[in-house]
């Protein structure tokens, strides 16, 4: 006897729903899985045989086929555990019901028959919703994920005992609520309790934090060690503005294919991520053996990411870096096919001045000559520098400001500025596919960045004085655009363009 | 051929281009063999003399090229082809000043404008690391001090290289502003013109070779190797009547140069330093042994009788800029936030007014987040 039953699998982001197939018949007993699975789901066997068995089920002895269509895309996995157990349970007549036919099956089975948690439950949910399907029924610690998408009635169960208990009527699941998305509004335990008013000094460091969050333009800190380069970079997120359902939903989709959810079920926080100095270009740009995984920069989508020893980092990694920056997606490409996956991410990085970390700092003495210097700075290349807008010189803090009281400004008060800026650029790029000023590119930089005569003279006088390339130009303009906007002036003023150039430490360097 | 040579003068062409030959022993040649066209003319004669001054197998080798007539032509011509002409220990052109050192270097290969030999001459020199104030100095010193005098330096970054910037910047401020107009200065380097070091002054090598003058006492195919440098820095201090030091660590280059600089009765000038700042440690000690102090350009040129041509107007800085800049000027160095706090002026509009205070030249950025004055 033949029974179908329809789970969903994930191709990157999106969806694509799976229907599971299995014929009993008489015969020596045998069990055959085919429709292209890869080992964990061929694996599903000897765990359904186990949680049947457990669950007061028998394993069906008779020559078994086991089909997943469609059979030429690739399924990864063990999603599909519970989909196999009732399309088993169904086809030796175990589970006498018609009503699986409108439920979509997903969870991972342990062998005493419970219902472990699956990843990318979130995204498998939308797709499957957008493609009709409005009935679910999931392991309980996925159920988080279920609560915040409209128009889906999803039931967590336990174990598969319940499952078939809700199928065949004894015992019925109730749905899970659907709740609205709201933001943790305990302030303290927010950001992970970083908060601009714990960093002591550099007042100079945070004043270009806020431009560049207020303009999403990239940030690079160069400090000596222990500078505090880190503690600013963490408190990023905490300045940036709040996140909105469309984009917490986004952000929580790779989240949730990459299995780093946690309990939540949902991002609220806008992500911080921190790969290390020796991550490969896969970690960093997505890949991997099983599937293709989202990399560190589709995880800080929405978010920072934050290099810090910016020159350690392989320049490979680095150099793969610049093309998502401009466009703010990745597409990973492999033999077994290609996926998308957003990276609209602010990269903030971090890097000493110099190889013993010392050059430029008061009372301390650099052993570097000026060579070593310059090959440090190189491993940095232009082009990538390009890309980050600000460039800003963290010192060290003195004593008596470490241990001093002085209030500092939170960054709730940061984030109202930035929130008032970015609302400027949303009027002024309405009906453009750019939000911030960073985006521009030079169309938009000739209508909205017209320069003054008295700006341009300004302009020409720097580069003739700090020896400037030529694209330095149009990133000078869109910060000082960023800065004329945190001012609430409609027009670039000369002091907008001079706060703009003051960022621009390294290209002026003669190093 | 291009460049006319005296008989004389291909003979120590010649003799330069034997790696055998030690400078000791191409000077003793030089002074035994009279006339030293004899050398090519009737070589049997002068081999005694010769023998007392280098072994057989020497001797044998310059017979053999003597014997080959192609071998000073494809010389001359290589060099030739390179633009590069020389100029020897007994040429005319040769200048006095550097004739009279102790070990003045036999032949000079040279490019550029060779009649920049014949006028006055003076060095400024400085250590690779020299602070950024001090570099903004130095090019000012030196943007005066080339109307009066040829600059004399040498290629490295820092002192040197701030040195042909104010040339190159006094140049550009001139009214003939075309790219052909003579710059006065002169590159000595410490290899031959097959290489270039640091590499990434090929270019401001290029601009002075074309513009200014670069010459060595090497042959083209000579590396740059550590222990030349200081050899070459008499070079510096003998073509010059004056030395300026404007950075110097206990024992650099600069105060090696400068050292030459007395031992030839040249004035040296030297900039002062507060203590311990590494980078000056080598020109106060230059000072206390009695160099002139240098800390306007007046201190230079009066000493020659020369005037002060003034520079072109500051543009003018409004109140809060002239709060900034006279608060500098007082304390010299100071942090952005001290700045602020002395000033009263918030830090988020001060990262502005000091980029334009830098634009428009008064200040420059010391690295840290601090600021210097360098105008008076």
């Amino acid at each position: 006897m033949i029974a179908t039953i329809h789970s969903f699998s994930l191709n990157g982001l999106d969806g694509f729903p799976v229907t599971v197939e299995a014929d009993v018949n008489k015969g020596l007993p045998s069990y055959e899985l085919v429709g292209l699975p890869d080992a964990a789901v061929k694996e599903s066997k000897e765990r359904v045989r186990s949680a049947l068995k457990n669950s007061g089920f028998s394993f069906p002895v008779h020559k078994i086929t086991v089909n997943l269509a469609p059979a030429d895309l690739k399924k990864e996995g063990a999603g599909f555990d519970l989909a196999v157990a009732l399309c088993l349970l169904k086809a030796s007549d175990q589970l006498v019901t018609n009503l699986t036919d409108g439920y979509v099956f997903l969870g991972e089975l342990g062998l005493n028959g419970d219902l472990r948690p699956v990843n990318g439950m979130l995204p498998m949910l939308i797709a499957a919703r957008d493609r009709g399907f409005c009935q679910f029924i999931l392991p309980k610690d996925n159920a988080k994920e279920a609560q915040y998408i409209e128009g889906v009635c999803a039931y967590a169960a336990q174990n598969l005992k319940e499952v078939v208990n809700h199928l065949s009527g004894e015992a019925l699941l109730s749905p899970v609520q659907t709740q609205s998305f709201c933001i943790e509004v305990d302030q303290n335990s927010r950001f992970g309790g970083h908060d601009l008013r714990f960093v002591k000094g550099q007042p100079l460091a945070k004043r270009a934090l806020e431009v560049a969050v207020s303009g999403g333009h990239n940030i690079l800190f160069v400090g000596p060690p222990g500078t505090g380069k880190t503690m600013l970079a963490r408190s990023v997120p905490s300045i940036m503005p709040d996140l909105s359902f469309d984009e917490a939903l986004e952000i929580t989709k790779v989240h949730s294919v990459a299995g780093t959810l946690g309990e939540k079920g949902i991002v609220t926080e806008r992500p911080f991520r921190t790969p290390h100095h020796t991550a490969t270009t896969v970690a960093m740009c997505g890949g991997g053996t099983h599937g293709i995984r989202p990399g560190e920069i589709s995880l800080a989508n929405g978010g920072v990411l934050f290099l810090d020893e910016l020159p350690e980092y392989k320049r490979s990694t680095l150099e793969s870096l610049r093309q998502p920056l401009e466009d703010g997606v990745i597409t990973v490409s492999r033999s077994t096919g290609s996926v998308s996956y957003p990276a609209d991410f602010m990269l903030c990085a971090g890097m000493n001045p110099c190889p013993c970390g010392n050059y430029g700092a008061e009372g301390k003495r650099c052993t570097c000559t000026t060579a070593q210097i310059r090959r440090y700075r190189d491993k940095i290349s232009g082009p990538l520098l390009d890309r980050i807008d600000l460039q800003v010189e963290v010192d060290n803090v003195r004593y008596d400001e470490l241990t001093s009281n002085r209030e500092e400004e939170p960054s709730e008060k940061v984030r109202q500025r930035v929130n008032r800026a970015r609302k400027i650029q949303l009027q002024r790029f309405e009906g453009l596919p750019i939000r911030t000023n960073s985006q521009m590119g030079e169309a938009e930089l000739r209508a909205f960045c017209a320069l003054s005569e008295e700006c341009d003279g300004v302009l020409r006088r720097a580069f003739e004085q700090f020896h400037l390339s030529a694209r330095a130009r149009s990133r000078i303009i869109k910060v000082a655009r960023t800065v004329a906007d945190l001012d609430c002036s409609e027009e670039i003023k000369p002091k907008h363009v001079y706060e703009a150039l003051s960022y621009r430490t390294y290209d002026k360097s003669d190093m | 051929m291009k460049y006319r040579y005296t008989a004389e003068e291909k003979v120590i062409v010649w003799l330069d281009s034997f790696e055998a030959l030690t400078y000791q022993q191409k000077i003793k040649i030089i002074s035994a063999v009279q006339p030293l066209t004899k050398m090519v003319t009737d070589f049997e004669e002068c081999t005694d003399a010769l023998l007392k001054i280098i072994p057989q197998e020497t001797l044998n080798a310059l017979k053999d090229t003597l014997a080959d007539g192609d071998y000073l032509c494809s010389l001359l011509s290589k060099l030739e082809k390179e633009d590069i002409f020389f100029i020897t220990l007994l040429s005319p052109e040769y200048p006095q000043s550097l004739a009279n050192i102790s070990a003045p270097p036999i032949i000079l290969y040279c490019k550029g404008n060779r009649n920049l030999l014949k006028s006055r001459r003076f060095a400024i020199v400085g250590s690779r690391r020299t602070l950024t104030w001090a570099q903004a100095f130095t090019r000012e010193l030196s943007a005066n001090i080339c109307k009066h005098f040829t600059m004399v330096t040498g290629l490295a970054e820092g002192g040197d290289l701030a040195a042909i910037e104010g040339v190159l910047q006094s140049c550009k401020n001139t009214e003939n502003d075309g790219l052909d107009a003579p710059m006065p200065v002169i590159s000595v380097l410490a290899y031959g013109f097959d290489h270039v070091y640091p590499a990434e002054h090929a270019d401001i090598l290029k601009t002075v070779a074309k513009h200014g003058l670069v010459l060595t006492e090497h042959r083209p195919e000579v590396k740059p190797q550590k222990f030349l440098f200081p050899v070459r820095n008499r070079i510096i201090a003998g073509l010059s009547e004056g030395t300026l030091v404007v950075s110097a660590g206990k024992r650099s280059g600069a105060s090696i140069t400068a050292t030459y600089a007395l031992e030839y009765g040249r004035d040296v000038f030297a900039i002062p330093y507060n203590p311990k700042i590494p980078s000056g440690e080598g020109c106060n000690a230059l000072l206390k042994s009695g160099a002139f102090p240098v800390d306007c350009i007046e201190d230079i040129l009066a000493h020659y009788s020369l005037e002060c041509t003034q520079n072109a107007d500051m543009p003018p800085l409004n109140n809060e800029e002239n709060k900034i800049f006279s608060y500098l000027k007082e304390v010299g160095e100071a942090h952005v936030e001290k700045i602020s706090a002395a000033t009263e002026i918030p830090l988020y509009l001060l990262g502005g007014l000091l980029t334009e205070l830098e634009v428009k030249g008064y200040l420059v950025r010391a690295g840290g987040n601090r600021y210097t004055a360098i105008k008076n």
